[in-house]
């Protein structure tokens, strides 16, 4: 048995090495590798001499490619992330080109270290926008689960001014509690909590009277501004930040 | 909120509604190691797209013109020289290649340039002109053309 995997990991080897193609571009050498990115594209470094070594760089196709697919890196916590990424695998960012240095004795880990990081960087997509309010969605579905609060969810109430509104979750009246509308807001800020507030204030008058609105907000990306926990309280919608969750668990299953 | 998975039927829709431009601001073609976003709008401007266009600081050849809906999800996708492409059953495509949104997929499909539709891939501001009309861009953005396009 340990013969056969052998001989496949010799196919695999003699593959990598078949796949990997170069080409001269000016004073670098393109090397396209056996790996894809999330396009299935494969992924494509540059190196040339430097310093009595070789300077190898994704030519900052990796972020430049990242922000035009909707995930821009501004926010301090991305930041923070792709740094973190980049110092695991020893790579640094130049003008936003991911970028090592190698000598000849460490030129193949050093490669394969530029490699994983683009990789890795090409998988920080999944934290773009829609991607991560569906993502943060099903963490409060996750959430509700677990804890056996009993829900239905995606429930449509039409409010006074006869427009149709959405709300994520509504738990059902029981005997110690009433009806309990739950909104997540992803990214908490004026727009969003505005949205709640008026969807809220138009249906509250067409629901029981003791029907209690809820707003689960997201501050696992960055912290919830103060205007919109007030502006969500001055309307009777309670805001929940996520991280203080298990402080509603018991009044949500009850 | 965008949802990141389209029907296909929806994706077909989104690449055939007819595109104006945002706004009137004017922008320059990218140069080396450069890239650009531009605003893009249904008629009755309910729905935004993004035109992306991008160049290769070592290698000018290697541009990328890309057509976004929902604002994560590309829809059209042109990528003049750079890799090559290799599908989900195994076939590869060589650049130029073009990316069409597939349900279940995303962008992970690409094929072989359509001749009748992109009249020569090296001359890249007429590409650009090409690949704005595949998008059925009806009112283009002002892009001014540089030295190198």
């Amino acid at each position: 048995m340990i013969q056969d995997i052998q001989r496949l990991l010799d196919t695999y080897h003699a593959w990598l090495k078949d796949k990997t193609a170069l080409r001269q571009v000016d004073d670098w050498v393109e090397i396209t590798t056996p790996y894809l990115d999330r396009h299935n594209d494969y992924v494509q470094i540059y190196a040339k001499r430097a310093n009595g070594g070789y300077v190898l760089t994704d030519d900052g196709y990796t972020i430049q490619d990242l922000e035009q697919s909707g995930c821009k890196l501004e926010s301090q916590k991305r930041q923070e992330l792709l740094r973190m990424t980049l110092n695991g695998f020893g790579v640094r960012l130049e003008d936003k080109a991911l970028q090592v240095h190698a000598s000849p004795e460490n030129f193949a880990l050093r490669k394969h270290n530029l490699l994983q990081a683009i990789l890795a960087v090409n998988d920080m997509f999944y934290l773009a926008q829609p991607t991560v309010a569906s993502l943060f969605y099903e963490d409060v579905v996750a959430w509700l689960d677990l804890h056996e609060i009993r829900y239905t969810p995606k429930v449509k109430f039409t409010g006074k001014t006869g427009y149709d509104h959405l709300f994520d979750f509504v738990i059902p009246k029981s005997r110690r509690q009433p009806e309990r509308i739950i909104q997540t807001i992803n990214r908490p800020n004026r727009d969003t909590a505005q949205s709640v507030v008026l969807a809220w204030i138009d249906t509250k008058e067409v629901r029981p009277p003791d029907s209690r609105a809820y707003a689960l907000l997201n501050d696992g990306e960055q912290p919830v501004p103060q205007g919109v926990v007030d502006a969500l309280r001055n309307y009777e919608v309670k805001p929940i930040a996520w991280s203080q969750r298990d402080n509603v668990r018991e009044e949500l299953a009850a | 909120m965008a949802d990141i998975a389209l029907t296909q039927a929806e994706a077909d829709a989104l690449i055939a509604m007819e595109k104006h431009r945002a706004t009137n601001d004017r922008y320059d073609f990218p140069r080396e190691g450069e890239s650009l976003t531009v605003p893009l709008q249904s008629p009755d401007k309910r729905e935004h797209f993004l035109l992306d266009l991008s160049r290769g600081r070592i290698d000018l050849l290697k541009v990328k013109m890309q057509n976004r809906g929902r604002q994560v999800i590309v829809l059209v996708r042109l990528d003049l020289a750079g890799p090559p492409h290799r599908n989900p059953d195994d076939t590869e495509v060589p650049a130029p290649h073009l990316h069409l949104y597939r349900e279940g997929y995303g962008d992970k499909w690409a094929m072989a340039v359509p001749p009748g539709l992109f009249r020569d891939t090296r001359d890249v501001w007429q590409t650009l002109e090409d690949f704005l009309r595949y998008c059925n861009v009806a009112q283009p953005p002002h892009i001014e053309r540089d030295l190198f396009t």
